[in-house]
């Protein structure tokens, strides 16, 4: 658990492997840097989704409103 | 960039089948569109013609429209309500929005969350629900875009018949609008239902839309 003390509540969701264990896990000090690392390869593909999604709305909002 | 690929393999695999698909779509769809041209007497057309038309427009926008309803009303469904033993659903007794400390806000934010999670106030209300407002434009967007070009169809298809066109909010009231909708909408209902209770007892092994193989059945909210 690096530097976060183990209490009842984590050990039981260690056990169970759930959702809120793995949200704590920034907490540590070794895995913070680790999360930043790759921000930047993730904007890329967030915003080529974005960009995908918002060109075809406005392209085909504005073929179907000239009667194309 | 080798790295670049691993580090976004998911949705890059998801872009170029999305891409791979929508042009197959085009050609099919290209095709489809001559044989009924050609059938009833018309003029053929080029398939940049046809990619820029409102009869593809129309058949790739109510798809669309429909996936973003999915994830639109699945995330905001699954805030107050519960499937006991599914990964995708909460556990019993944290419906709801959860308290500022289980969310990480304000002054429980940690030094590496984003911004807008620290100060409390418009900003954190804005991010908190970023998701679901960006999922709720897309889907309006995309159902608005889906409207007006099936508006342009239809009406091309009553000039076909010597029949007067009619208005846009005449065409959003019509049966052609809402079938086009609704035969969307069910498939991704039944979908989202039915995965919900199905992964309750069913896994996938090392997929985090299942529970892990030996997890009990009546676990809940647990990812594989």
């Amino acid at each position: 658990l690096g530097e976060i003390p183990a209490s009842r509540w984590e050990t039981a969701c260690i056990r169970r492997r759930s959702r809120p264990y793995r949200e704590r896990q920034p907490e540590t000090a070794d895995y913070a840097p680790r999360l930043r690392e790759g921000e930047g390869r993730m904007r890329v593909m967030f915003v080529t989704w974005l960009t995908v999604i918002a060109a075809g709305l406005v392209f085909y909002a504005v073929i179907g409103l000239t009667h194309h | 960039m080798r790295r670049f690929v691993r580090d976004n393999s998911l949705s890059l695999f998801f872009l170029v089948i999305f891409i791979a698909a929508l042009v197959g779509q085009a050609i099919a769809g290209h095709i489809l569109h001559n044989e009924d041209a050609t059938a009833h007497g018309g003029e053929t057309i080029s398939i940049w013609r046809y990619i820029v038309s409102s009869d593809f427009g129309q058949a790739v926008m109510e798809n669309w429209q429909s996936e973003y309803l999915q994830f639109m009303l699945f995330m905001f469904a699954t805030v107050w309500l519960l499937q006991r033993g599914s990964p995708e659903s909460k556990e019993p007794g944290k419906e709801g929005l959860e308290t500022l400390k289980e969310q990480k806000i304000g002054e429980h934010a940690q030094q590496d969350s984003p911004e807008w999670a620290k100060p409390r106030g418009i900003k954190t209300f804005v991010y908190s629900n970023s998701l679901l407002i960006v999922m709720s434009i897309i889907f309006f967007g995309s159902w608005f875009a889906q409207s007006v070009t099936g508006w342009t169809e239809f009406n091309s298809r009553q000039a076909d018949h010597g029949e007067a066109a009619v208005s846009w909010l005449s065409y959003v009231g019509s049966a052609d609008f809402w079938e086009a909708t609704l035969q969307n909408w069910q498939s991704e209902f039944l979908a989202v239902g039915s995965f919900a209770a199905i992964t309750v007892y069913l896994r996938q092994r090392g997929s985090p839309e299942s529970k892990p193989v030996g997890a009990p059945h009546g676990s809940t909210g647990v990812e594989g």
